[in-house]
């Protein structure tokens, strides 16, 4: 029968990558029968409907598209608050940080997204570093190393740390890798497998203890006046798929996708190296300044940015043990 | 090219003025342009150089290219257009009529035109948005806003030249030379 | 009208725009922009708009065009065509067509640092011709030889042709060039063979000339060694791990326009003019290239291209005859229109059909293969009648030759062009040999 709605979701990875088969389709598939087909989902990968994935954020608010799945860190400066997890040593396992960033959002930082209707705040497992020829065991042995690096924050923290990061796009790190323009990349392992790192590098180091390295905040979101504009009921089927649950069930399926990647670079015989105990100490007092400067930066602009901080730590912390 | 066509009326001498100004400005604006897609190269070398030697290039240098060649591109628009440089089948219009081929060219100013106009008002709109919400590059924190700058500047530029090239073709002298 | 039949519909009223002499950028997008208006929305259009050209324009893979064109201006003036025909020349000059065979080496070698068609037939051509018609050969034989081997600039890499087929199917550009080498080896061999058979079948059209002497051939080799060295330099370091594409065109420009500058080819506003023609090319591919993404955009929102590609999968066709279909498209469809234009309208549409097919490779190889046959076949459509850039470049060069007599001469090329593709077709191994062992 014909729909009443149809829904586009826009995103930049591949149809095969873990956000499309484990997060939108199900979500798709869930939403459409609940909604009695009255509302249709249609998923374009790879940015198939035009622009670069920093401007994802804008399609969805200016309703260009429909929904989007995309990065605040592809936006830097523009999502200040969101950007709390991505402090070193702040993140927790993908679903305490997916569940507490979401009551973060609800609690703390509406003003952000004010312009868009948010569907879930969610983020990855702590990434690890990936290296190739080059093995990381203590603190010197990054110093001046080239290491890719996602995100503004875990530029600044490598940084910090005494690597030299490199800052380039995503599909571009295979290549750079393989031709040594960088030693290594910092990611989770649910990406390393699709952009084939198992295959390019040789060893892997793990951050062990209660928080890791770094993570990215992901955000999935609807056009605000398109969500106002759904009658009653088909609102309460798109509310029904968002918030806490869903951040708490995508949240445990990212770290599940930690292992097909892990295991892949376990099967080429990779070396793998633990920070863990006074080591990571080290390299939590070694990066504590890039903490400091985001609190500044927040106190600066009106807020209070140690009470933001502990209020995110408090958030993983209760969700770490459930 | 067509539009520096003969002196067929009196007013031809101040067509053939205008077409000087309007040419010298919009390769004017192409050779910064192209220094800056130069300056791109000198500074991506410099940066292999430097990883090369001393262990480490210059940081973001992919920022730099990137604002540099879109610079480059957006400022080779209204020459390009100038000197019709644009690609197009010109295989089935010879058996069109000078009429027909007039009105033909003279659709695609206008198109081209508007296009123009578009983008300028567009662009102008994307530069307030990424000022707005105070957006940078990742590494070395460059306001993406200045990128937007020689954009508009050029797509601004290039709606001149369109509509210059529009008023031309139907007023200008020697406009059957228009179609080649 | 569903957004499918918009779909549909707007393929054939692009082509009537086209022929109706609307530059390519424009009529894409103006079907592109019309269409999206009408699918998504006049305001979707507008926001759209806002930032996307900027983003285009701004995208470090797409860098490497600009950068590539300004190397091949600067090559251009830096005399390096002169010393690569001479090369070839005193080695081959004193055989039967050997200053044709000649024509198409210096073909060879300026377009391995040069990548662009037309600049590499028009470069080549002032350079060789004069030579040519001096020493007797035919007007149909130069011409023809020349045109033909212009297209060995996008047949060899560096190829910014390659470059926009890899971005568009999101394929590793180094991997695309290596793939294309041992396919543009074969082009090499193919024309110098196609000469061959031409003179011997008509021997009053290519005379030999006179024999040189191993010092005066030596001394000419030393002359290239800047050609050479930049083209280690380039595409060395695009393999050997030391750069990325952007970087390596970099890395080109900056040495190509060192060489000019030596040569004092920047001098009496030299310098202007590289700037001028870069601007010129530069800013013709990114219309295009612009008008490419409005109208791909609008056309993965009608979901034409994934639907028309799932028809063709359940058809069950057998997938040679899809691809010889496709091929044969393409020669057609470059009998009137560019190859650039080619790829940026029918990629999006024809790719997800391709990928579709099972030739027993994986997804990368079967994109890496295609790849290089369409290359292969849109640079066809530079030589065949009645629109041929190639031809009507050298055409202007050699003012006393009939256009008629070029499109002859050029016959033999595309005889051995449709053979090399057949081949190529029949034994993917020849071009994806080179990616299993690196
Ligand atoms: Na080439
Ligand atoms: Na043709």
């Amino acid at each position: 029968q014909a729909q009443d709605v149809t829904l586009r979701i826009h995103h930049f990875l591949p149809a095969s990558s873990t956000v499309q088969v484990e997060l939108l389709e199900p979500w798709a598939e869930r939403v459409e029968g609940q909604s009695d087909g009255r509302i249709a989902i249609e998923i374009y990968p790879t940015m198939q409907l035009g622009g670069r994935a920093p401007q994802l954020f804008d399609q969805v608010r200016d309703g260009v598209v429909d929904m989007v799945w995309t990065l605040p860190g592809y936006t830097p400066g523009r999502f200040p608050k969101l950007e709390v997890f991505e402090l070193p040593f702040v993140p927790g396992n993908a679903r305490a940080t997916s569940a507490a960033a979401q009551r973060y959002y609800e609690s703390h930082a509406r003003d952000e997204l004010a312009d868009v209707h948010p569907i879930l705040v969610h983020a990855h497992a702590p990434g690890s570093l990936h290296m190739k020829g080059k093995r990381i065991r203590t603190l010197e042995d990054i110093q001046n190393v080239k290491v890719r690096a996602p995100t503004r924050i875990i530029n600044d923290t490598l940084e910090e740390i005494g690597a030299s990061p490199v800052g380039m796009p995503v599909p571009q790190v295979p290549e750079a890798i393989s031709k040594g323009v960088i030693q290594g990349a910092a990611l989770p392992y649910e990406v390393t497998r699709s952009l084939r790192m198992h295959e390019l590098t040789d060893s892997h180091t793990e951050f062990h203890g209660e928080r890791g390295l770094y993570t990215a905040v992901f955000l999935f979101l609807m056009n605000k006046q398109r969500y106002e504009s759904l009658p009653q009921d088909l609102r309460q089927v798109i509310d029904d798929n968002s918030g806490i649950d869903l951040a708490l069930e995508i949240g445990a399926t990212w770290d599940k996708a930690e292992e097909p990647g892990r295991e892949a670079a376990r099967e080429e015989g990779h070396a793998f190296d633990i920070i863990e105990g006074k080591e990571l100490q080290r390299w939590r007092e070694a990066s504590q300044p890039v903490i400091d400067a985001w609190i500044a930066e927040r106190d600066e602009s009106g807020d209070d940015g140690a009470a933001l901080l502990s209020t995110a730590r408090q958030l993983i912390e209760q969700y770490s043990e459930k | 090219m067509a539009m520096t066509g003969g002196a067929e009326n009196g007013t031809a001498p101040l067509w053939a003025l205008w077409d000087r100004w309007i040419h010298a400005v919009a390769a004017g604006f192409a050779i910064l342009g192209g220094l800056a897609l130069s300056l791109v190269a000198i500074l991506t070398v410099v940066s292999i150089l430097g990883r090369a030697f001393l262990g480490s290039g210059l940081g973001g240098d992919y920022e730099i290219v990137e604002m540099g060649c879109a610079t480059a591109v957006f400022t080779f628009l209204p020459y390009c257009y100038l000197v019709r440089g644009h690609a197009q089948v010109d295989f089935f219009s010879r058996w069109f009529g000078p009429r027909l081929r007039l009105f033909l060219d003279g659709l695609a100013d206008f198109l081209f035109l508007a296009i123009a106009v578009l983008l300028t008002w567009r662009l102008s709109a994307g530069a307030l948005d990424v000022l707005q919400y105070g957006e940078s590059t990742m590494v070395l924190r460059l306001p993406v806003w200045w990128g937007f700058v020689p954009a508009v500047l050029a797509c601004g530029l290039l709606a001149v030249v369109c509509l210059y090239g529009l008023l031309r073709r139907f007023l200008g002298p020697g406009r059957d030379e228009s179609g080649r | 009208m569903t957004a499918f039949s918009l779909g549909l519909a707007s393929f054939p009223l692009l082509l009537v725009l086209l022929a109706l002499r609307l530059p390519i950028g424009v009529a894409m997008l103006v079907v592109g922009g019309g269409g999206y208006m009408l699918v998504n929305g006049e305001a979707a259009l507008l926001n759209y708009l806002k930032t996307t050209p900027y983003y285009l324009f701004a995208n470090y893979s797409f860098s490497v065009i600009p950068l590539f064109l300004l190397m091949g201006q600067f090559a251009t003036r830096a005399g390096l065509s002169e010393a690569l025909f001479r090369a070839a020349y005193v080695f081959l000059g004193h055989r039967r067509g050997g200053l044709a065979i000649a024509g198409i080496g210096g073909c060879a070698g300026f377009g391995a640092i040069c990548g662009s068609s037309t600049a590499t037939a028009s470069t080549m051509g002032q350079v060789a011709l004069p030579e040519m018609r001096r020493y007797g050969y035919s007007g149909a034989l130069s011409t023809g030889t020349l045109a033909a081997g212009g297209t060995l600039g996008i047949l060899i890499p560096p190829s910014v042709i390659l470059v926009i087929y890899a971005i568009l199917t999101e394929q590793n550009v180094a991997a695309m060039f290596l793939a294309a080498f041992v396919p543009a080896l074969l082009a090499v061999f193919g024309f110098m063979l196609a000469v061959s058979v031409y003179v011997r079948l008509f021997p009053a059209e290519g005379p030999s000339a006179p024999k040189t002497s191993w010092r005066e051939r030596l001394r000419t080799l030393l002359s290239i060694w800047p050609a050479l060295a930049i083209f280690l330099a380039v595409i060395g370091g695009i393999y050997g791990g030391i750069f990325t594409p952007t970087e390596a065109a970099a890395v080109g420009a900056a040495a190509t326009g060192l060489l000019a500058l030596l040569k004092g080819g920047l001098a009496n506003g030299g310098w202007k003019d590289v700037l001028l023609g870069t601007a010129q090319t530069t800013a013709m591919i990114f219309l295009i290239l612009l008008g490419a993404e409005v109208y791909s955009s609008f056309l993965a929102m009608t979901r034409m291209p994934m639907e028309a590609a799932s028809w063709i999968t359940a058809a069950e066709l057998s997938p040679y005859l899809v691809i010889g279909g496709i091929l044969l498209f393409y020669l057609v469809l470059g009998c009137v229109m560019d190859s650039l234009s080619m790829i940026l309208l029918t990629i999006p549409i024809l790719f997800p059909i391709v990928s579709g097919l099972d030739f027993g490779l994986s997804h990368e190889e079967t994109a890496i293969w295609f790849g290089v046959l369409v290359v292969i076949v849109v640079e066809l459509g530079l030589i065949t009648p009645p629109v041929g850039l190639n031809v009507f470049v050298i055409n202007a060069i050699a003012k006393d030759v009939p256009m008629l007599e070029t499109f002859r001469g050029v016959l033999p090329f595309l005889i051995a062009e449709v053979a090399r593709v057949a081949l190529l077709v029949a034994f993917p191994g020849i071009v994806l040999f080179a990616l299993r062992f690196a």
